[in-house]
This record gives C-alpha cells, sequence and structure tokens, in this order.
C-alpha cells in the first residue's frame, strides 16, 4: 500500500480557512478596514460637531481714551481681530468709501481705499447717513443722498421708504456685527446709527482701524506703482435712484 | 564697664541711625534731581518760535533731525480720516505760535515713533532727538487733551517752554 495519505502530501496552508471559506487574514483586514471607517466618521463628526460650537465672545467694552470716545472695543480690536474672523454667527464690514469724494490729496491722504481685512466687505457709512466735520481744508465730502439724515439733537430720520430695511438686510439683528474703517470714526458712527435705530449694543463691535492692523488677513488694493486693484474689494452699492423717496 | 559698653552700643547704634538718614536723604533727593529734570518742559530749537506754521514732513525727514539731535514737536496725523480733523483744528487754532511738523500714520509707523504712539493722533515733543512727552489716543488720563482745546494748551505748556 503505497499510496499516500492526501493530506499528509497536501502542504499545509499557512493561512487556515474558516469553515465559510475566508481566511481569518481577509477576515482581519476588514475588521480593521471597518474599525478604521468608524473611528474616521465618528472623528469628523467630532471635529464638525467642534467646529459648529463657536468660541464665545467678550462683551463689547470700550477702549480707553479718545478711542473709546470712538467706540473702539478693549477686547476684540485690530491687534487680534484675526482671530474672530469667519464665524458663522457674525458680519464683518468696513465702512469706508471706495473713493471719496472729499479732497484728502490736499492734506496729503487718500481718497481711494487703499486695502482691506479680509472677510469684511465695504458698505460706505456716507451712503448710510450725513457725515459732519470733516476738515475745511479737504473740503465738502459725500453731500449725494443718504439713507438717514443726522440729526443735530443725533436722531435719525429715514429718507426712504426702504431705509430701514436696507439697514436690517445688511446688519441682520440675529448676528454679531463687527464694524471697521480707516481710523475707527465710520465704525463709531455706524454702531451710533444702529444703536439709534434698536440694534443691541451688547453684539456690535468696532474693531478699528485698518490702518493700525497688522494681521495676517491684509488685502492691499493700492499698488506700488500707485495704481489701485479695485476688482478684489466686497463692495455694497446703494442705488438710490431705484428707491422711494419718503 | 558695663555702663561704658552701654554708651559705646547707644554711640553705636546712633551712627548706624545717622548714617542711615543721610543716605535716606541723599538717594531721595538723587531721585527727586532726576524726577524733576526728566519731566522739565522742553525748549524747543529757535526756529520753532514766533510762526504758527505746520510743516509735514517724510519718515526720512524726521529720522535725519532725530540724527541731527534737534529739539522739536511733531504730530501724528492720518490725513484720509475724520478722527484726526478735531486734533488738526485745535492745534491750528492754539495762541501760542509756534512751527511744528505733522507726519502722517503710514510714515511714522516705521519710524522710532511706533514704540510710543500706538493710535493717531498723537502730538509728540522731540528733546535732542529722543521723545520726550507724547499723547495717548487709548489712554483715559490724555482724553481731556483730544476734546478741549484749553486742556490741550496747558499740556503744551507744562511740556514746552514758550
Amino acid at each position: 500500500m503505497t499510496s499516500a495519505n492526501p493530506a499528509k502530501t497536501t502542504k499545509p496552508s499557512i493561512k487556515p480557512e474558516t469553515k465559510s471559506g475566508f481566511k481569518s487574514s481577509d477576515i482581519l483586514i476588514v475588521i480593521v478596514a471597518i474599525v478604521l471607517c468608524v473611528v474616521m466618521i465618528v472623528s469628523s463628526i467630532i471635529a464638525r460637531s467642534e467646529s459648529s460650537q463657536l468660541k464665545p465672545l467678550p462683551a463689547p467694552e470700550l477702549s480707553e481714551g479718545q478711542r473709546g470716545e470712538l467706540g473702539i472695543d478693549k477686547n476684540i480690536n485690530e491687534g487680534n481681530i484675526d482671530q474672530y474672523l469667519g464665524r458663522s454667527d457674525s458680519v464683518y464690514y468696513d465702512m469706508r468709501m471706495l473713493e471719496d469724494p472729499a479732497a484728502y490729496e490736499s492734506i496729503g491722504g487718500d481718497r481711494y481705499l487703499s486695502g482691506f481685512v479680509d472677510g469684511f466687505e465695504i458698505v460706505p457709512y456716507p451712503y448710510l447717513a450725513s457725515v459732519k466735520g470733516l476738515p475745511a481744508a479737504v473740503g465738502e465730502g459725500y453731500t449725494g443722498e443718504t439713507l438717514f439724515t443726522k440729526n443735530d439733537d443725533g436722531t435719525y430720520t429715514a429718507n426712504y421708504q426702504e431705509s430701514e430695511t436696507i439697514l436690517s438686510d445688511i446688519f441682520p439683528k440675529d448676528k454679531y456685527i463687527f464694524l471697521m474703517c480707516g481710523g475707527g470714526g465710520y465704525a463709531g458712527m455706524t454702531k451710533d446709527l444702529l444703536i439709534k435705530n434698536g440694534w443691541d449694543k451688547d453684539k456690535i463691535y468696532v474693531v478699528g482701524g485698518y490702518w493700525f492692523y497688522n494681521g495676517a488677513h491684509n488685502v492691499k488694493v493700492k499698488n506700488d506703482d500707485g495704481t489701485y486693484s479695485f476688482w478684489k474689494v466686497p463692495y455694497h452699492n446703494i442705488n438710490f435712484n431705484n428707491l422711494t423717496k419718503k | 564697664m558695663n555702663q561704658k559698653r552701654t554708651t559705646k552700643k547707644s554711640k553705636r547704634l546712633y551712627l548706624v541711625i545717622v548714617s542711615c538718614a543721610i543716605t535716606l536723604i541723599i538717594v531721595s533727593s538723587v531721585l527727586l534731581a532726576i524726577f524733576w529734570t526728566n519731566n522739565l518742559p522742553v525748549t524747543l530749537d529757535p526756529q520753532y518760535y514766533g510762526n504758527t506754521e505746520v510743516i509735514d514732513i517724510s519718515k526720512t525727514d524726521y529720522e535725519t533731525m532725530l540724527k541731527d539731535k534737534k529739539s522739536f514737536v511733531v504730530m501724528v496725523d492720518n490725513a484720509g480720516c475724520t478722527t484726526t480733523a478735531k486734533m488738526r483744528d485745535m492745534m491750528k487754532d492754539l495762541p501760542e505760535k509756534f512751527t511744528y511738523y505733522r507726519i502722517l500714520w503710514p510714515e511714522a509707523k516705521d519710524t522710532d515713533l511706533a514704540s510710543y504712539v500706538k493710535y493717531f493722533p498723537s502730538i509728540v515733543v522731540v528733546e535732542k532727538g529722543k521723545v520726550k512727552y507724547y499723547l495717548r489716543a487709548d489712554s483715559d488720563e490724555d482724553a481731556k487733551y483730544y476734546n478741549d482745546s484749553a486742556a490741550l494748551e496747558s499740556w503744551l505748556k507744562s511740556k514746552i517752554n514758550f
């Protein structure tokens, strides 16, 4: 009887098979893959939920001195605004004009918007309400139509039927509002306009002036050769011709 | 013997007290003198007295004047901004006749002024090429000088010899 026992002659498999025919190494790979998928899904869910939980903002608090008089915030300003950019619960506006009619170059200035902080959109304050008290040397500033007129007693009168709606559309009352301009003046005036029209003062931050900003989100509009790249500017225009006078 | 020792001891104690007192007096007078000299008003270079004039200067002009150890007044300003308008007008209307310089913020922030003046506007008094006094736009103490011409005038009078 020379017939060999097949069980003895077949080379024993290194990877034992299960009853169902799968190798145990295959099962291991599947298990590892499933675990990895679960870990990835869970971690992405955790990451998403963490990012949706926005850091609470410090309550608005005025800076000291003249900056405080302009309404510039002590806790959130040009120095640290980068930490507060891109929040889904906030809107960001720079209140300067793209081109200011006031002849600022007559006193060594620049009538054009030379740059802005990325994330801020431009809504010129002079279109929202009348501006008074520009230095005599620069002549008249913007004297055209405005949504509101500032009265001598500090109140505002709407000039158009749509004035309040436009203001509410630009500055949603349920969001935090971050305001900026060149030095803090127009931004402070905007805060005053909003508060007098019923906005919550604790949701408005005047973060100061672009001129003092040294952060990482500076978008230069003025080029080295003196030309301007205005196409970079996210600009809100108000077309007064389409509005109904009150 | 005991009495002699006691007398010696009290003499020593007396000497220690006297020398301590003398040292204290000397140190405090030196400190007072330093404080007094540091807070004296600045005498500007003669060419700045007599006329009310505002001269615009660049970063290079400012740095040259520092090198030349000049004593002068410079206003840190930013033309395209409503916030500096009041200070500019108050400076122009001062009864004291003196010439001062005006440097715009984009130029000023690249000079040593930036280590003192963090926000425009500001008035800076330079003595022999060194910044001696300046107004801070972010200080409650200085706020009155930004709003009231009489207060600004008295500040200038306390910092400059007219």
